[in-house]
């Protein structure tokens, strides 16, 4: 007879090493004890001061448990991860998880281990530092993440706000008259946010690569919302970019656009670029849609229509294949 | 492909350890913004686990002044391989730096307890070696000299 997954499930707990060590059945070196999570050494530490933080109820992995326990066994592992970093004065802490057999998981409990890093602790791979897998649907996941740690944060209670927001907001600058052109709007208002922006290249950046964020943050912050009064802020992207591309030219610096390059050129590119190439041959019309999107990738793009590029770069393949 | 999210930065790595790794980052490692990038972390995981059929998924967290997070896709014989080989930590040695650990986590969670819940227990106070120069903390006291900028 086949046992129901509950059933299952209370065989795991009767059988956990982990269960067994929260009961006390089972020595430990406790290091720290609330009403809901353990913490204690491990006995085969990967460094001096490696603790094992864990529920005292049986989760076998971190998507089951419950999310007020997820926000508490991070907290907790944040917590712990300096005070173990203080005790065996290490540079930094690595907090490792892992769910499912695939994974690494050894134990059918939830565990994150905490392990004081130190340069050259033979523990490398922890860092990741050999990447050569491509990721061709880089693109397409990163959109895909990005909306989900949004809604994530929003559920979180926390609001999102650019990375680095001007602290001393200079006076907003007067709105654009209306009907003029884009650039000239910003041409208005360059004098009062140039302060701000000099001394922020983070918002900067981000206002260059990414301005539809820029306006959602906006939206959000009062604060924000009056530094930006009567700013176009794709208009202010689109001129801080030509500037960008103009001190490049000044300084020999700037990349050519694909409009620049012969057809044997821009194929290498593409050839070269997975992500790119699986985009411009299986989902032309999303390419297009991020590129407009994007202020680098338009101005790489300018002037050439991408369903005939896609079109012509299909034939190309074609003929390589 | 770099984008911010929120108080966050997400990255896909077009060169990632494996097909299916997100990096996330943030300036702060204090612990409500760990617990925030974890809660996100374990959402990209069960996302990665749907749209990769990854077999299992592994949630690393780099903290030191900032935090990052590296969020993988895992299937047999990918090629990672986390295993480490255990330290050697003698047992007088296991025990001070349990002693230490127990004395800085004692006041975790106490922050709104009133000053008398600020003091750690007694066993616990015995638990820490005194501080001398001795042979013992050598090694610990040119530590803390190679910090100091």
């Amino acid at each position: 007879m086949s046992e129901s997954p509950e059933q299952l499930l209370e065989q795991q707990k009767r059988n956990c090493v982990f269960c067994k060590i929260v009961a006390g059945e089972i020595a430990s070196r406790k290091v720290f004890e609330n009403e809901r999570f353990l913490a204690v050494l491990d006995i085969n530490p990967a460094a001096p001061g490696h603790i094992l933080l864990l529920p005292k109820e049986h989760f076998p992995i971190l998507p089951l448990l419950p999310e007020q326990q997820q926000r508490e066994i991070f907290q907790l592992a944040a917590s712990l991860g300096e005070a173990a970093k203080e005790a065996v004065i290490a540079q930094r802490v690595t907090v490792f998880s892992a769910s499912g057999y695939a994974a690494g998981q050894q134990a059918p409990h939830l565990l994150l281990h905490i392990i004081p890093r130190e340069q050259g602790d033979g523990l490398e791979m922890l860092d990741l530092e050999q990447r050569t897998t491509s990721q061709p649907d880089a693109l397409a996941l990163s959109s895909l993440f990005e909306k989900a740690v949004l809604q994530m944060l929003e559920h979180l209670g926390r609001a999102p706000a650019p990375p680095s927001a001007p602290s001393a907001p200079e006076a907003p600058p007067d709105a654009a008259s209306e009907g003029s052109s884009e650039t000239a709007e910003f041409e208005d208002s360059r004098a009062a946010l140039e302060a701000v922006l000099a001394s922020n290249p983070d918002l900067r950046k981000l206002i260059m690569a990414q301005p539809s964020l820029v306006e959602d943050y906006v939206e959000k912050s009062p604060k924000l919302r009056r530094l930006f009064e009567g700013v176009n802020i794709k208009a202010l992207s689109i001129a801080l970019n030509r500037q960008e591309e103009a001190r490049k030219d000044a300084a020999g610096e700037r990349r050519k656009a694909a409009r620049d390059l012969t057809e044997e050129e821009l194929f290498r590119f593409i050839d070269g670029n997975e992500g790119l190439r699986t985009w411009l041959l299986q989902h032309p019309q999303e390419l297009a849609a991020n590129i407009n999107a994007n202020p680098r990738l338009q101005a790489f793009f300018e002037g050439v229509d991408l369903m005939d590029l896609s079109r012509r770069y299909r034939e190309h393949a074609e003929r390589g294949a | 492909m770099k984008r911010a999210s929120g108080p966050f930065t997400l990255e896909v790595p077009e060169q990632g350890a494996v097909r299916g790794h997100v990096r996330m980052s943030s300036s702060s490692a204090a612990p409500d913004d760990i617990a925030a990038l974890g809660m996100c972390a374990n959402v990209l995981s069960s996302i990665l686990f749907e749209r990769m059929q990854a077999q299992g998924t592994n949630i690393i967290m780099h903290l030191g002044q900032g935090a990052e997070v590296e969020v993988l896709a895992r299937t047999e014989g990918d090629g990672l391989d986390f295993r480490w080989a255990p330290k050697q930590v003698d047992p007088g040695r296991f025990e001070e730096i349990q002693g230490r650990i127990q004395n800085k986590a004692f006041f975790i969670g106490k922050d709104q307890a009133g000053p008398s819940a600020r003091e750690p227990p007694a066993q616990n106070a015995a638990a820490l070696p005194e501080h001398h120069a001795d042979e013992g903390d050598e090694d610990e006291l040119v530590k803390h000299l190679y910090r100091i900028p």
